[in-house]
């Protein structure tokens, strides 16, 4: 561990992360790309905890990225199940094709 | 008030409202009911003729309750007059709203309701054609109700309203056929004639007022004395024109020949028996206030005197029947004033009772005879007519030979009453004189009146053939009322000695003038040619009617009228039509003004605050697209705001 990759590293990793997840999440006109999008920002959020639980000695970091992958299945299981009833009624996946929330 | 109601039953006060009120209600009904009437319908319906006949002999009925409850017949001068009061009508001006019920307005009241009653009834045949019935039946209630408000009331100024109020029926009547030019003309002269002699009688009752400080009968004949002899004849001359202006006396004559326009039976009630009489109604009211002022009283023997013989004269040589009626009137009720200029104020109004029931009966035989001739009312398209209709023969016979005053007849008696009367007054006898020979005339010209419609060979140029006797419906009131010409009479027959004289004199009188038209126009009608062409001068002088409207006509319509009707004229041109078209120019500039306004400050106010709504709910509308990538990417800007916020306030 002498040649230890240095936490900050981690940090612009988990940064790019948000930033390409965040991006995904507002230029994608795929549902399903937007899911997976999500899911590369909760993966940065995880990647923060993991880093600053190494850093600190503590474990409560890695449990709690344990908690936000669990939570992260059901979320997709949801959004996906979502998904599937949209198509099922609008015939599309796309984003930009439904603008139902301002009812 | 609470008395039981039997005694209120019995109470001559409450009778003598309702013969007030309950014409009145009656007349109100009936317009109410009729107006405007189906006048189109071809069979114009009866009712309201009956419906008067009946509510006028419920009236007359009432009136006899009250009058024999009170005892004030034949009791004028020992009996109680009867005072009602119902408070006072001006506040503060000590005027009352009151009625009065003596000697003198019991005799004119019952007077009036029993020939309304005939006339009424005569009136249901005679005006069955005329389509609107309620305008003729209403307006004769509404007279009926104003007259009987003209002798009951107890105060001057209620006796001017209910003076009033039967010019305007008379004025409505008269102008019935108002579709006539004749028959408006006619209304419109009576009413403006009357207004002058009505401007006298107000002056006189302002002036009453100024000096007694009350309008009550009793009160100014109490205070009578305490008047200023030159106030009291000032007084006494204003109301002396109302009367001739009523009655129809020199120089206000002139409206009641053309008032004949009227149908004959409104000719028979107001012009001749009732409203006329009103003048001599009122100086006989006034008799207090006159006998003060032997000056005036004596210019109202003059002008009756003058009067009488004037219009008889006048009757002589007119050709239409009722034309000769109306002269007959004026001639007669200028008796009447001769009778109240002497004094003999009972006198007068006794020689109205009966001409009344004479000439109403004379002038009802008349409607009769036109209406067999199919409205033909010239005596020269009449004659012969006695076989053919005896039954108005025999009626008009009585009333004529009422009128001629021959022995036993009621205006007998009453005339005579009135030449004695003249006789025994103060300088008395010209006058006398003037009377005896406007009697000569009268018998004269009723002789020829008769003679000329019922004897005599039928006209060739008249419609005499299809002459036929009038139904019992217009009969009856003819017979009833000559039995009042010769039994009214005897109901006042004065028992003085002294006058038997008188009495030969002029029965003698009376006779000789019946006997004169008889020869001229009965046996000898060749020598009326020669009588003509004697008195030709005189002749077409009577039949011009002494010029007197001719001489109004000149003199006042063409001068003063028509001046004034020129700057009426000019008046309603420039004032009335400037004030018009000035508001209607004002209108259109100020419309226009507040359509500019509307246009501008109030749709532009509307207008701008909807559009500042628009311009700021632009961008919030765009904020809320619809997308759930525009909602993220807010959200995101948003939390990258605070967190910049943050960073840079953190330190």
């Amino acid at each position: 561990m002498a040649h230890a990759v240095p936490s900050h590293y981690y940090l612009i990793v988990s940064a790019l992360l948000l930033v390409i997840g965040t991006l995904g999440v507002l230029l994608r006109r795929n549902i399903v790309v937007i899911l997976m999008s999500i899911e590369l920002i909760l993966n940065a959020v995880n990647i923060n905890l993991a880093v600053f639980s190494r850093m600190h000695h503590q474990a409560n970091g890695q449990v709690f990225a344990l908690f936000v992958m669990a939570v992260a299945v059901a979320e997709a299981a949801v959004g996906l199940g979502i998904l599937i009833a949209l198509f099922r009624n609008r015939g599309t996946i796309l984003a930009d094709e439904m603008d139902l929330l301002k009812w | 008030m609470v008395t039981p109601a039997s005694r209120w039953a019995m109470n001559a006060d409450t009778w003598l409202l309702v013969t007030l009120l309950w014409p009145l209600a009656c007349t109100f009904l009936m317009l109410v009911f009729g107006w405007p009437g189906k006048r189109r319908k071809r069979q114009p319906s009866r009712w309201p003729g009956w419906v008067a006949v009946g509510s006028v002999a419920v009236s007359f009925a009432v009136s006899l309750a009250c009058v024999i409850l009170s005892h004030t017949l034949f009791h004028d001068t020992t009996g109680r007059p009867l005072h009602v009061t119902f408070g006072e009508w001006i506040p503060g001006f000590g005027v009352t709203l009151g009625l009065m019920l003596d000697g003198l307005s019991s005799v004119l009241l019952l007077l009036v309701e029993c020939i309304g009653l005939m006339v009424l009834l005569y009136s249901i045949h005679y005006m069955r054609r005329e389509a609107d019935q309620t305008r003729y039946y209403g307006s004769m209630l509404f007279f009926l109700a104003m007259m009987k408000l003209l002798i009951l009331a107890d105060n001057y100024l209620l006796l001017f309203a209910g003076w009033e109020g039967v010019g305007l029926a008379s004025y409505l009547l008269i102008g019935y056929h108002f579709e006539r030019w004749k028959a408006a003309q006619a209304a419109t002269k009576a009413f403006v004639v009357n207004r002058i002699g009505d401007a006298g009688l107000l002056v006189g009752i302002f002036a009453l007022y100024q000096s007694c400080g009350s309008l009550s009968f009793d009160a100014i004949a109490a205070n009578a004395s305490a008047i200023p002899h030159r106030v009291a004849v000032a007084i006494c001359a204003a109301l002396l024109i109302g009367a001739l202006g009523k009655s129809a006396q020199i120089p206000l004559h002139v409206w009641l020949p053309d008032a004949m326009e009227g149908p004959t039976p409104v000719s028979a009630l107001i012009h001749s028996a009732t409203m006329v009489c009103a003048g001599v109604y009122l100086v006989a009211r006034s008799s207090e206030l006159f006998s003060l002022t032997p000056e005036v009283s004596a210019g109202v023997a003059i002008l009756g005197a003058a009067t009488a013989l004037f219009a008889a004269t006048v009757a002589l040589v007119e050709d239409d029947i009722k034309r000769v009626l109306a002269y007959s009137t004026i001639s007669q009720i200028g008796f009447m004033f001769l009778a109240l200029g002497a004094g003999a104020y009972w006198v007068a109004i006794f020689h109205l009772f009966t001409h009344a029931f004479f000439k109403s009966l004379l002038f009802l035989g008349a409607g009769s005879v036109i209406h067999a001739l199919n409205g033909s009312q010239n005596l020269k398209e009449m004659g012969g007519l006695r076989t053919k209709m005896p039954a108005t023969f025999a009626t008009m016979a009585v009333a004529a030979g009422s009128l001629a005053g021959l022995p036993g007849s009621a205006a007998f008696f009453s005339k005579d009453a009135v030449l004695g009367s003249v006789l025994y007054a103060a300088n008395g006898t010209p006058l006398f004189l003037i009377a005896l020979g406007t009697s000569i005339l009268t018998a004269c010209y009723s002789g020829r009146l008769l003679f000329l419609v019922f004897f005599g060979p039928s006209r060739p140029r008249g419609s005499a053939a299809p002459a036929h006797e009038s139904p019992p419906l217009m009969l009856v009131p003819m017979l009833v009322l000559s039995a009042g010409c010769v039994l009214a009479g005897f109901l006042f027959l004065p028992v003085d000695w002294r006058t038997w004289p008188l009495m030969l004199l002029s029965g003698v009188i009376a006779i000789t003038g019946m006997w004169l038209a008889y020869h001229y126009y009965v046996s000898k009608p060749e020598a009326r040619g020669a009588l003509d062409q004697r008195f030709a001068g005189l002749t077409k002088v009577l039949r011009n009617r002494w010029y007197v409207d001719a001489i109004y006509e000149q003199q006042i319509i063409d001068g003063l009228v028509l001046r004034a009707a020129h700057g009426a004229a000019l008046f309603d041109s420039s004032l009335i039509d400037g004030t018009v078209n000035g508001a209607a120019f004002l209108t259109r500039k100020v419309s226009r003004f507040s359509r500019w306004i509307d246009r501008y400050v109030i749709d532009g106010l509307v207008r701008s605050t909807s559009g500042v709504i628009h311009a700021f709910s632009t961008p919030a509308r765009a904020m809320q697209s619809g997308f759930v990538q525009t909602y993220a990417f807010l959200f995101v800007v948003g939390l990258l705001a605070a967190l910049g916020y943050f960073l840079v306030h953190a330190r």
